[in-house]
């Protein structure tokens, strides 16, 4: 519990002040690695190409989506100091109203929050005051209660909102990584005609983001053994957050999935009274014939009637182009006495046989369309 | 590919002046004030994620730094080979993946 002087020096301002201040880092991360990416597209203001250009453009946008995320982050950090800030000025303002009241009505309030009557009442009216006095002291302490509560909720929804802030390709560790520069020997060089580097540290964080037109140059050492993620750490004695995947990748990860994400499950209206739940076993499944498409349908009249339609229609055309053969034969030879109305009968024959059997499918089919299309479209049974 | 190593080396060079420039701004803004809300919860967190971001910003400073430093180191043996084969071009873009390894003997 505060102590009254504790109360009165409270001070709120770090929070406005980390509202502002992380707001501008955000600023300020998320501008530059944009400026260096739009660099890194157009360097001068005239477009960059080829190689080193798609490398560079690749690394490049690995970094500003890193700092888009965190920026995002460290706004809704900002975002909870800057409510803190708002509500615990509130609560402090109260705490401080009611020792006002108290001490208007002639009691004293003590540095450790104690009440006491003033006035020297004695009598009734002091054993009367007496608990008065009581009741303003509890008052004043679950004011001051309320605010403490308050300044602990506000703290974790800074650290929640801000956990998973971290640098590129999980972070690394720039002492250890200059350590493991110091294991190197001086003054060697490799075999690409690169030469001494101004400031090698942070470059391994350059190295997991690898794209496919990059070539690797370095002498084999494992560059992850000098990365170490930064994670973010409780240091107040509480229990230690479970680890979670942090917003960072997972929206990376978002953006590079290709596997489309299920819907989220629809709320169901809640309602009161509700009936226990009995659970109650399925019925039966009904069987349901599949339905005949129209194709099956047209196919299967026509291998029905097909054999004897093919027989049939052939026989009647042969005889009716027959009958029109010998008339047309025996008009072309009339001085012949109409010797030309056999060969005329036969090739009607033949010809009307032939014709017979080429249309008699095509008729059962479009009989068999017909009948299909009148037949009705097959439906479930109703329960 | 004369004209197309010339692009590159200008790239790489106003590349590597952006990032060292914004190198520098990452480093200073990330410097937090003073916190002076002592034994309070929310100064004592504060703290915290001022040094989470005090360090998270320094890392981005020298990523940018190196990203700038290997885009100049690139860009100079970029004019060294400018009139070599494409593979040693390639080989030398390997500052995009490692530019620590420069400097270094291969295995």
């Amino acid at each position: 519990m505060l102590t009254r002087s504790q109360l009165e020096n409270w001070d709120n301002a770090h929070l406005k002040q980390a509202e502002e201040h992380w707001n501008t880092v955000a600023d300020q991360w998320e501008t530059s690695h944009a400026a260096v990416h739009r660099e890194a597209t157009h360097p001068g203001g005239s477009e960059w190409f080829g190689r080193a250009a798609e490398a560079a453009q690749q690394k490049t946008a690995a970094y500003q989506l890193r700092a888009t995320g965190n920026a995002y982050l460290l706004r809704e950090g900002a975002m909870a100091a800057g409510r803190g800030f708002e509500r615990l000025e509130v609560l402090k303002q109260d705490a401080l109203d009611a020792i006002s009241a108290t001490e208007a009505q002639g009691f004293a309030v003590g540095e450790d929050l104690s009440v006491t009557d003033a006035t020297g009442a004695t009598g009734a009216l002091r054993e009367q005051r007496h608990e008065i006095a009581k009741a303003d002291a509890a008052y004043i302490r679950s004011k001051v209660g309320t605010l403490l509560g308050a300044d602990a909720e506000v703290s974790a929804e800074m650290r929640a909102a801000t956990m998973g802030i971290h640098a590129l390709d999980g972070g690394f560790d720039p002492q250890e990584h200059q350590r493991e520069l110091a294991k190197e020997p001086a003054g060697s060089s490799n075999n690409t005609g690169v030469g001494q580097q101004p400031s090698l540290a942070g470059v391994h964080a350059l190295g997991n983001g690898a794209g496919p037109d990059d070539t690797i140059v370095n002498n084999g050492t494992n560059i992850n053994g000098a990365v170490r993620p930064v994670d973010f750490v409780k240091q107040d004695g509480g229990p230690q957050p479970a680890p979670q995947p942090g917003f960072i990748d997972q929206y990376e990860q978002q953006l590079t999935s290709l596997t489309p994400q299920a819907p989220a499950p629809m709320p169901m209206p809640s309602s009161a009274n509700r009936p226990p739940n009995t659970p109650q076993s399925p019925g039966p499944m009904p069987v349901v014939p599949p339905p005949q498409s129209f194709g099956q349908c047209v196919g299967d009249h026509v291998k029905e009637n097909v054999g004897n339609d093919m027989i049939k229609d052939a026989f009647k055309s042969a005889a009716e182009k027959a009958a029109i053969g010998a008339a047309g034969g025996a008009m072309l030879t009339p001085e012949a006495a109409g010797a030309g109305a056999l060969p005329g009968a036969v090739l009607g024959w033949v010809g009307g046989f032939a014709e017979g059997l080429i249309e008699a499918p095509l008729e059962d089919a479009a009989k068999g369309a017909l009948e299909c299309a009148d037949e009705p479209i097959p439906k479930l049974p109703l329960p | 590919m004369t004209n197309r190593l010339a692009v590159d080396l200008d790239g790489l060079m106003a590349l590597s002046a952006r990032a060292g420039e914004h190198a520098g701004h990452a480093v200073q803004v990330s410097v937090p004030p003073a916190v002076s809300a002592s034994g309070q919860q929310s100064g004592a967190a504060v703290a915290e994620i001022h040094g989470l971001v005090s360090t998270v910003g320094v890392q981005m400073s020298q990523q940018l730094s190196a990203l700038g430093a290997g885009a100049a180191n690139a860009a100079k043996s970029y004019g060294t080979h400018e009139a070599q084969s494409a593979t040693q071009i390639s080989d030398v873009l390997g500052w995009v993946s490692d530019v620590g390894s420069a400097g270094r003997k291969p295995c």
